[in-house]
């Protein structure tokens, strides 16, 4: 029974986020796109990218890079918090761009994303438990440890990546570095 | 608590003899072994036993080994010997409990329902106690039989019953050894190296009371000085440990029946973490081992 709410209550709450962008979107209001731009690996094209946004005045929220299976080819992967008209005209010059071979944009939903978090905290006796505990809740790998500090990683969903960088805020973090969302489009 | 005897492991058990006698609720005592050591724990007056089950059963075994039943109560039930036995133990008039011809999960799934109260918000771990002669120690070791993969969390727990147990039996230095199969960290590769190296730290805030926790360590550099010497490997605990920690059930299990199968040397196990000692004997177990879970567990209750 138990989980047959928890369906109908995931439902609902599914239902209200769609409402909720679709409303974003009819006031005009700027939402998060996740772009994925196939380009040649040439150098100077992320120059060339971040220009573009930032002559639109978009501002990137997040922007990962990496080659792809192809050896000369790479995936920027784009997170930009913007108004549908604005990105649009910015899609547009995207694909203009010579080295740019392919432009996705990735809709919510139809996309298989992941970021990756490494995280440096400070260990203090009374707080490992509740530290290990955590890294257990999310499924975080401990890959450095010593008497003070401890090093982590995850590779999740935005969401569960920001929920742990919260929970670890109050023991108290050293230094962190996220990778940006990373994403392919969904299986067939 | 009096220090007792440390070397010796029957000194030590033997001197709940000593004590005065409890009453322990047995359920479906129908094999000899059983009996034997009921009637042997009964005759030492180190408990007042209390048999739950078939009647015709009990006294069918009962006659097989030629043990005399007098003395003991028979209370009569059938599927529900349990329950009945659960309730003996809440309403306080066992102190606690054995497990007899019935299944683990049986058994535990009836004892912790609520009604019974027998369950605390604490982990249930199983305690075992052998002996190395060379060692000339008394060994508590956790968990062999309960908690399969046991996180940070419930080894806290799991320590935290051990030492109780070393407390209560008068260990004057309590040593815990946290095992692995080295002594370094080994990332991610050996996360028992982890907790080991982290569970170390934790103790310092004194959350474990008076002993002292250090690991991660082989086994034999957590109870022989030569090799923990041999390897410079440092600290109190080294080589002098009295309570091993295994990483999980298959380590402790191992370890716990190779000191019983190929050593062949006695041992007793409880299961803590209940509001009372828990007997939980193998099937397997003959009357001496089952004798002296009963003895542990009658030192436990002081």
């Amino acid at each position: 029974m138990k989980c047959r709410y928890n369906r109908v209550y995931q439902f609902i709450t599914d239902d209200v986020n769609v409402i909720n962008v679709r409303i974003r979107f009819l006031q005009g209001e700027s939402m998060k796109y996740t772009l994925s731009c196939l380009c040649y690996n040439r150098p100077g094209v992320l120059a060339k990218v971040a220009r573009l946004f930032s002559e639109e005045g978009i501002n990137i929220y997040s922007l990962a890079a990496g080659e792809v299976e192809e050896k000369d080819k790479s995936r920027i992967t784009i997170v930009v918090d913007v108004e549908k008209q604005t990105l649009k005209r910015a899609e547009k010059k995207l694909e203009k761009i010579e080295e740019v071979i392919q432009l996705y944009d990735l809709k919510e939903g139809e996309l298989i994303a992941r970021e990756l978090l490494l995280i440096k905290i400070r260990v203090r006796p009374e707080n490992i438990p509740q530290i290990l505990q955590t890294a257990e809740l999310f499924n975080a790998q401990v890959i450095a440890v010593s008497d003070v500090s401890m090093v982590l990683t995850l590779a999740e969903e935005e969401k569960r990546v920001n929920g742990m960088i919260n929970l670890f805020k109050k023991v108290g973090i050293i230094e962190m570095s996220r990778s940006g969302k990373l994403a392919v489009s969904g299986v067939d | 608590m009096k220090k007792r005897d440390l070397f010796d492991m029957q000194v030590l058990l033997d001197s709940s003899y000593a004590l005065s006698p409890r009453p322990m609720v047995v359920v479906n005592p129908y094999d000899g072994a059983t009996l034997e050591s009921i009637f042997s724990a009964m005759s030492g007056g180190v408990v007042d036993p209390i048999l739950v089950g078939k009647k015709t059963l009990i006294r069918k075994s009962a006659e097989t080994v030629h043990i005399p039943l007098e003395g003991m109560r028979i209370i009569p039930a059938d599927e529900d010997s349990t329950a009945v036995a659960a309730s003996l133990i809440c309403e306080g008039k066992a102190h606690f409990i054995m497990k007899g011809m019935v299944g683990t999960g049986a058994f535990f799934h009836v004892l912790f329902e609520p009604r019974f109260k027998i369950r605390t918000q604490g982990v249930l771990s199983h305690v075992g106690m052998f002996e190395i002669p060379s060692t000339k120690r008394i060994f508590l070791m956790s968990d062999a039989a309960i908690n399969i993969l046991p996180n940070f969390s419930r080894k806290i727990h799991i320590i935290s019953n051990a030492v109780d147990a070393a407390h209560k039996l008068g260990f004057p230095q309590i040593r815990v050894a946290l095992l692995a199969a080295i002594e370094k960290l080994n990332l991610p590769a050996m996360p028992a190296t982890l907790d080991a190296f982290l569970m170390k730290r934790f103790a310092e805030t004194g959350y474990f009371g008076r002993c002292e926790v250090d690991g991660p360590f082989a086994f034999d550099n957590a109870i022989d000085p030569r090799s923990a010497g041999t390897k410079g490997i440092g600290g109190n605990v080294a080589g002098n440990a009295n309570i091993l920690i295994a990483p999980n059930i298959e380590t402790g299990n191992v370890i716990w029946k190779s000191i019983t199968c190929i050593h062949g040397g006695d041992a007793a196990g409880v299961v803590l973490g209940g509001t009372c000692p828990i007997v939980v004997p193998s099937r397997a177990d003959n009357a001496k081992t089952k004798l002296n879970s009963i003895l542990f567990s009658r030192l436990l209750l002081e």
